[in-house]
């Protein structure tokens, strides 16, 4: 037992001692005045001017519509991948449904995947939509972030900065780099890269094998760094081409939340503000104990039923003991429960177990973590989420005490308040409306292997997923129908755009305002206190939103699990 | 057919998605109170 908290020590403080360097460096590229050699010549190649002051508008068009074409790209390729090289096995193209899905999965940074990438995708479309869609939405995500701390750094300018700049530069001088020196860990690890399509093997027992390979590493690497998820192959990061050590697994893990966490430290040194910034880390950090502790705590613990018919689930010597069913055995409780916590935390959607094979209470973690989107969060993202329910805190207090809410130094007005309430709302509703609307068709029943609260649980993951921009799957629900990729498709869409925008007109709106003197009725929020109070209105709001779901899935799941019913 | 149906409802989200922009943008316009 020890020693598998030790994995959890070792995890949190690596994570934590990079966040310093990695915030700093993220701070210094988002604000150095300098443009390098590269990047020049790409402004010139594309016709940019990076002197170019953008309103938030002017910011989120160019975000939206650059994303809008290489989301139609995208899907070109897909539609006629057959006709397209590196692919010895010829696999066939995307349906119309499937490809719109996969496109809207990866551009939105979720990942979400109806297919399975060995049977489905050629090496071609794996490079050049997964893995390109991939870096884009990640390098999206974090200019974005970059975007908005620097329009909450400002006062009485009318810009946020400049989105092809931070675009360029987070793709040049961290993306790139990092993916670079990773992707060689990877290989010399053990992960494949190669253009080869297939290996052929012997098989133990004689017969002929053949083997997937492909480009794995450098996959990889923009997988787990850009938060993404999907898989290269099918069993995802449960494949030993994949994940091939432990080594593998706990860079994984350390990549998914490397940029969420360092960009806490990246706020705190762009406002001047360490100890705010440090606040939300340790807003970030508590939540993430909390929901690892008890993903942990219920997957060591097994199912009481299985104990009465007699399995041994104690942790030995011989054995890892608790609940192993849809685990890698090479991970055990520990790793896995770890890597369910990060993937669904930082919603990356990379899985090394299946879901749906937790307990209910475990199940219950990932579910809620994507439903509060705010532990740790996606690149850049997650952090502008966190920030959206900092001010929601300082709002609520403010009502509290009869006072106008203020925040970093500056009045919070009713339409700061009305773009942060969008925000908040979209989320819950999409997740729900979808949920509701696919539960209510006869159809859904069909590709459902469970019935009852289970059932439940996963056509609710799976919009769950799709509305956070995580893209793990539950298992258990066949999602590649017309239905689901259309439905999970535009969930996608709706969760990553209808609440990222409002949240960069709300740093538009605080960049153009004045700042004033803090007196003795401002709430200060680089305290415990505050942090303190913004994790409870985090939880209170994502309670208030989907406690009757959670209810009426694995919530009750775990209580007739209690009792002994077994569906 | 399929192709048709899948990019134009793309088209359409991006289109009312910019005018989603041009609204937050007249909400963050409009005068206090």
């Amino acid at each position: 037992m020890t020693g598998e908290l030790m994995h959890f020590v070792v995890l949190v403080a690596i994570m934590s001692g990079l966040v310093v360097p990695m915030g700093a460096w993220l701070a210094r590229v988002f604000t150095s005045p300098h443009h390098g050699l590269p990047e020049r010549w790409t402004y010139k190649a594309l016709g940019i001017d990076p002197s170019e002051a953008m309103s938030w508008k002017r910011y989120g068009m160019a975000l939206l519509l650059s994303n809008a074409a290489m989301m139609l790209l995208g899907y070109l390729v897909l539609r006629v991948q057959e006709f397209l090289p590196f692919d010895p096995l010829q696999r066939a193209a995307q349906t119309p449904d499937l490809a719109f899905n996969t496109t809207t999965s990866f551009l939105t940074n979720t990942n979400w995947q109806a297919y399975s990438g060995e049977t489905s995708l050629s090496n071609f479309s794996q490079m050049a939509v997964i893995t390109y869609l991939m870096t884009i939405s990640a390098v999206t995500g974090v200019a974005a972030g970059g975007g908005f701390i620097r329009g909450l750094s400002r006062k009485n300018v009318a810009d946020i900065g400049n989105y092809w700049v931070d675009f360029t530069r987070v793709l040049y001088r961290v993306l790139l780099p990092l993916c670079f020196v990773v992707a060689l860990v990877y290989v010399w690890q053990g992960t494949p890269q190669t253009l080869a399509s297939a290996a052929d093997a012997t098989t133990l027992e004689g017969s002929k094998q053949q083997l997937v390979i492909g480009p794995v590493a450098t996959y990889e690497t923009i997988k787990h760094l850009g938060t993404n998820g999907g898989g290269f192959f099918g069993a995802n990061a449960a494949h030993p081409y994949e994940n091939p050590t432990p080594l593998t697994n706990l860079i994984h893990m350390l990549s998914m939340m490397l940029i969420p966490s360092a960009l806490t430290y990246t706020f705190g040194s762009m406002l001047m503000r360490r100890r705010q910034g440090w606040a939300f880390f340790a807003a970030f950090l508590v939540m993430f104990v909390g929901f690892s502790s008890l993903v942990y705590a219920a997957e060591r613990q097994g199912n009481h039923l299985l104990t009465a018919v007699g399995a041994d689930q104690r942790l030995s010597e011989l054995q890892p003991g608790g609940s192993l069913e849809g685990k890698e055995m090479r991970f055990g409780i520990a790793q896995t429960s770890m890597f369910v916590a990060v993937t669904t935390a930082a919603t990356t959607g990379s899985v090394d177990s299946m879901h749906d094979s937790l307990t209910p209470i475990g199940g219950f973690v990932p579910i809620g973590q994507m439903m509060l989107n705010c532990v740790f969060g996606g690149e850049g993202v997650g952090f502008i989420n966190l920030v959206t329910y900092a001010v929601l805190t300082v709002f609520l207090a403010g009502m509290m005490i009869g006072r106008t809410p203020e925040f970093l130094g500056k009045k919070i007005g009713a339409t700061e308040i009305k773009f942060v309430a969008i925000a908040v709302l979209v989320h819950p509703f999409c997740i729900l409306a979808f949920t509701g609307l696919a539960l209510g068709l006869p159809s859904t029943a069909q590709s459902l292997a469970n019935s009852g609260p289970h059932g439940l649980s996963e056509v609710l993951y799976a919009y769950t997923s799709g509305t956070a921009n995580n893209g793990s799957a539950f298992g258990g629900l066949s999602a590649n129908t017309p239905f689901f990729n259309t439905t999970i498709g535009y969930a996608m869409l709706i969760g990553r755009y209808l609440t990222l925008l409002p949240m960069l007109a709300f740093a538009g709106a605080f960049a153009v305002k004045n700042t004033i003197a803090e007196g003795p009725g401002t709430l200060p929020t680089d305290t415990p206190l505050f942090t303190g109070l913004l994790m409870f209105v985090v939880i209170l709001v994502g309670g208030l939103s989907f406690f009757p779901v959670l209810a009426l899935g694995p919530i009750v799941e775990q209580v007739m699990l209690n009792a002994g019913h077994v569906l | 057919m399929g192709d048709l149906i899948f990019v134009t409802a793309t088209l359409l989200f991006f289109v009312l998605t910019a005018g989603f922009i041009i609204g937050l943008d007249k909400l963050s316009a409009e005068p206090h109170k």
